[in-house]
């Protein structure tokens, strides 16, 4: 393990793969900062740019640029109270307190400090439950794999925006567009009503449009934003070791909470926060400062949204399975470079996960560096105006779709989905299962197929392997137990209106 | 559905901002991928069911095309049966309809025209209009970021990166 660790280290004797790392904590932090634009935006941004790049340069980019775009989050909410992403919303609880307390500066930094914390020990975890973790999936059959599959997807739609059909309609619907192109097993053409269609609905371009397209035609709804007010940044080289030293075990509980509910797809950087916010005001000696400007709870929110980075990780790159939208963009990016996550990665390209592991590590002192000898300017960034980043993030989309082929196609793909993603997401339609679905629908036919073709077409041998009788079991648990919170809510509800 | 003058701090632009009863949208929205899904079933049972491998072509889409049914269906009994908690549940507000559609427009025209008008003045022309129907009055950077945004995106995507254009 040491040795392949080496490996990893080594790829950063190629200049260019450290600079993909600091250029990716910059545009990172560049669209953390922004309300509205996210990791999962940024990812998909980035892609085209990398086309033309090394496999391990645009990875190392892409992988500093999702933990930077977390961090980036609380820089607004800390400002403005207005987090750049969900996952930043309960540092704003006592950041921006802080802020009108006049200690920006501050805040600030414990929320660098603790977002540099949370990846460093998560990193640590990751390095050692991926590996055992792809290891032990060598074993895996069609039927397990299956399961496995099927699992990520039924939990990322129960946990979507509270309603599980909206989740099951969402991921059938990614399933469909997985479906056009010609038959992996047969060749037979599916759902392809000209030949551009016969390689299936290009990634990249379904991406750009459900994501960033979407957002725009967003901004061009909300309208010009308002100038904000500068904050002073007094304060911000002023927290002294033992605040920090003070939290360790916060730091430790908040990373490990982090990390464990990040490798549950679909729980994601968000739901870590909150809980381990939760956690620490129960643990705290002032509990009653939690939401009036607690350090601890900056702490506690920080360190748990960019531990949740590695954790995410984990299935993706030991299982090649996406836990969230974000991952998801990346094992997109990842098959562009020609590179299948999984567990034969291990073997086949240790040079990639390891340089994960090495790239996480050296994205700490980077980014705490980039957080806070630039704190002014990110702080700016927060005020670009809405419809000049709309008008970038459309011109950056749409070129970027047309770079992947050098073709059309892609760009009406684009196009088209944008406007798809904005009516969907008005209807309240989660984007995160049609992408999931869209990356794993292969991976689901193809071993359902496997499977059943092992069985001679015996359907019981997905639940007669106990592997994937448990997987199954837990996905069909975890897909309708809320569904059946949700009914009793309603029942009681009824009830309540009725008598 | 109604349209009301949302932006009274601004009146010297009349936006407007369009309101749907959500429940109207949803059913819509369930309504259009439903025909979808009857599309998508329809020409995945004209596909080979059998292979040698076991399962055909049409097995796997005509499961997902049952998953998008039974949810569409539930989903529009649940949107009947449903009685919103609250007045502002029960509605959905789109502000600026025009410019969101005309942005659409504009997006297309663009991608469509960009051949002909080529990618420095297709993206300079997108941008300004894009932040024009944003909100953005000021000519200062109207007149400015659009060159410079086209010509950056050429720069990176053309002779950084080798992207080949017509």
């Amino acid at each position: 393990m040491i040795d392949n660790l080496l490996i990893g280290l080594n790829a950063f004797a190629d200049p260019m793969v450290l600079v993909g790392l600091i250029a990716g904590a910059l545009i990172g932090y560049l669209i953390g900062a922004i309300p509205g634009l996210g990791p999962s935006l940024g990812i998909a941004l980035m892609i085209p740019f990398t086309y033309s790049m090394d496999p391990l340069v645009s990875i190392v980019m892409l992988v500093a640029l999702f933990a930077a775009a977390e961090y980036g989050g609380a820089i607004s909410g800390i400002l403005l109270n207005s987090p750049g992403t969900a996952a930043a919303v309960a540092t704003t609880w006592d950041g921006y307190p802080l802020t009108k307390q006049g200690r920006t500066g501050i805040a600030l930094n414990i929320s660098i400090i603790s977002s540099g914390i949370g990846i460093f020990v998560s990193t640590i975890l990751l390095f050692f439950t991926a590996v055992p973790l792809s290891e032990y999936a060598l074993n895996f059959g069609p039927s397990a794999y299956f399961a496995l599959a099927l699992l990520g997807l039924s939990l990322v739609s129960s946990f979507s925006s509270g309603s599980m059909l909206k989740g099951a309609l969402a991921m059938g619907f990614g399933l469909a567009l997985a479906t056009v192109g010609l038959d992996s097993q047969t060749g037979v053409p599916r759902f392809s009503y000209h030949p551009d269609f016969f390689e299936g609905l290009p990634l990249v371009p379904v991406l750009l449009g459900l994501f960033a397209l979407s957002e725009v035609l967003f901004m061009i709804e909300a309208g010009a934003s308002h100038k904000v007010k500068n904050q002073p940044m007094s304060g911000i080289l002023e927290v002294p070791f033992k605040t920090f030293y003070k939290m360790k075990y916060l730091f430790l509980r908040s990373s490990l909470i982090g990390y464990f509910v990040g490798v549950i797809p679909g729980a994601g950087a968000s739901i870590g926060s909150f809980i381990s916010y939760a956690v620490a005001k129960r643990f705290s000696k002032r509990p009653e400062l939690f939401g009036n400007g607690s350090y601890e709870g900056i702490a506690a929110s920080e360190t748990a949204n960019n531990a949740s980075v590695s954790g995410s990780l984990s299935p993706l790159l030991a299982l090649g399975i996406p836990g969230s939208a974000t991952t998801a963009i990346m094992i997109g990016a990842l098959m562009i470079h020609g590179v299948q996550p999984g567990p034969l990665l291990f073997t086949t390209n240790p040079e990639i996960p390891y340089t994960v592991f090495v790239s996480l590590w050296l994205s700490v002192p980077i980014m705490v560096f980039i957080g806070l000898a630039g704190a002014r300017f990110w702080a700016k960034v927060a005020d670009i105006p809405r419809p000049a980043i709309a008008a970038i993030v459309a011109s950056i989309s749409l070129i970027g779709a047309y770079a992947s082929t050098s073709s059309m196609f892609p760009v009406y793909v684009a196009l088209t989905f944008g406007v798809v993603g904005y009516v969907l997401r008005k209807a309240n339609i989660p984007l995160a299962p049609v992408i999931l679905a869209l990356v794993l629908g292969d991976m689901l036919e193809t071993n359902l197929r496997r499977a059943l073709s092992i069985s001679n077409g015996d359907v019981t041998t997905l639940i007669t392997n106990p592997l994937s009788a448990t997987l199954l079991a837990i996905a069909a648990l975890s897909f309708f137990l809320p569904a059946l919170g949700m009914f009793r809510k309603k029942v009681k509800g009824y009830r309540a209106t009725n008598t | 559905m109604s349209i009301k003058n949302a932006d009274a701090e601004a009146p010297e632009v009349a936006n407007k901002t369009l309101v749907i009863r959500k429940k109207w949208l949803e059913l819509a929205v369930y309504f259009v991928l439903l025909a979808a899904t009857a599309l998508y079933a329809n020409d995945a049972l004209k596909l080979p069911s059998y292979s040698s491998s076991g399962i055909g072509a049409s097995g796997f889409p005509l499961l997902v095309a049952t998953l998008m049914g039974v949810s569409l269906l539930l989903l529009i009994v649940v949107s009947f049966l449903s009685k919103p908690s609250q007045e502002s549940d029960s509605l959905v507000e789109i502000s600026r309809p025009a410019q969101v559609l005309l942005s659409m427009m504009v997006m297309a025209a663009v991608v469509l025209a960009l051949e002909w008008v080529g990618l420095i003045v297709g993206i300079a022309l997108m941008a300004f209009l894009l932040m024009k129907l944003g909100g953005e009055n000021r000519y200062s950077l109207l007149l400015t970021l659009p060159p410079l945004l086209a010509l950056g995106i050429y720069a990176i995507f053309v002779l950084v990166l080798g992207v080949y254009f017509d």
